[in-house]
């Protein structure tokens, strides 16, 4: 694995997905599980076979054609993705509070047009602004992770990424999620020490 | 007794009516909200969560087996595309100059 050249680990992890991702959408799977352990009656063999060759032959032509599209070989690539694992339940955690926060701002009782007199929750429940900040972040799986983070996470949206200096223009519906990207930055951080980019 | 079928039943159905209630929160907000940006939160935020909390229960309902995996792919490419798709159409709105509202102002 240590010796092995770029374009060759490539083709492998592309042979590999387009493998397991055939056996999983065929429902000619377990035919082909009948055929290995030899209970599969006689007459469907000719037939699973050939839907096997087209099967092996249409993997081996896509990845020979989109093998270079597939993840490129990084440097401590193992690490970066067990912490990208370890990085998925909080944001798993962070889309159900952006459901909820969202569901609250929309069934809120107080309409948004009447200004900022008080209502039940004092502060009426929307105040959307558009924020910039700037981050450590530069290479393309980094950006793209924070990118999608801060869309899925409560209350911001990503609006435009500068990929050479790491800035990222945001839509937050309110002060609160705003000030969650520009004061606290938790979730540069998190990101940042998921793909080892921290300054 | 409860039945093991009551029971994957009864957590399918609390999965839907969950699910369920994030898309009507969903719709709500996207005919309330004041502009198109804030209106763009609604869908695009309620919308993932209401559908995986959906396909999660159909997953429970179906057990374990090829149907289930390929639901499970589902949820997941929804959880990549679904912010993308947002993101892709609040791009467009900047970039061709849509102005977000301000509080305080009449609705658009």
């Amino acid at each position: 694995m240590t010796r092995m050249s770029e374009k060759n680990f490539s083709v492998l992890v592309t042979l590999v997905v387009l493998t397991i991702f055939w056996l999983l959408l065929s429902p000619l799977t377990v035919d082909i599980y009948k055929f290995f352990i030899g209970e599969l009656h006689h007459e469907h063999i000719p037939h699973v076979l050939f839907l096997l060759g087209s099967a092996i032959i249409s993997i081996a032509i896509v990845t020979v054609i989109s093998h270079d599209l597939m993840i490129k070989k990084e440097e401590q690539m193992w690490l970066k993705f067990k912490r990208l694992l370890a990085y998925l339940p909080w944001e798993l955690y962070q889309i159900l509070l952006a459901n909820l926060d969202v569901a609250y701002r929309a069934i809120h009782p107080k309409s948004f047009e009447s200004g900022r007199s008080g209502g039940m929750f004092g502060v009426g429940p929307i105040d959307p602004e558009i924020i910039q900040f700037e981050t450590t972040l530069r290479s393309d799986l980094s950006l793209v992770t924070m990118a999608n983070s801060i869309t899925l996470t409560p209350g911001t949206i990503t609006i435009l990424v500068d990929p050479p200096i790491g800035k990222f223009w945001v839509h937050a519906i309110a002060k609160a999620p705003a000030d969650a990207l520009l004061v606290d930055q938790s979730m540069q951080k998190k990101v940042a020490h998921v793909y080892l980019e921290e300054g | 007794m409860f039945s093991l079928d009551l029971i994957v039943n009864g957590v399918t159905v609390a999965l839907f009516v969950i699910g369920l209630f994030f898309m009507f929160s969903g719709a709500i907000g996207f005919l309330r909200f004041p502009d198109f940006y804030t209106r763009l939160h609604a869908t695009g935020k309620c919308d993932t969560l209401g559908e995986i909390l959906i396909i999660v229960g159909l997953i429970i309902y179906d057990g374990l087996s090829p149907l289930s995996a390929k639901l499970l792919f589902l949820s997941f490419f929804m959880l990549l595309a679904n912010p993308a798709g947002t993101h892709a159409m609040m791009r467009a709105a900047y970039v061709t100059g849509v102005r977000p509202w301000k509080r305080g102002e009449a609705r658009q």
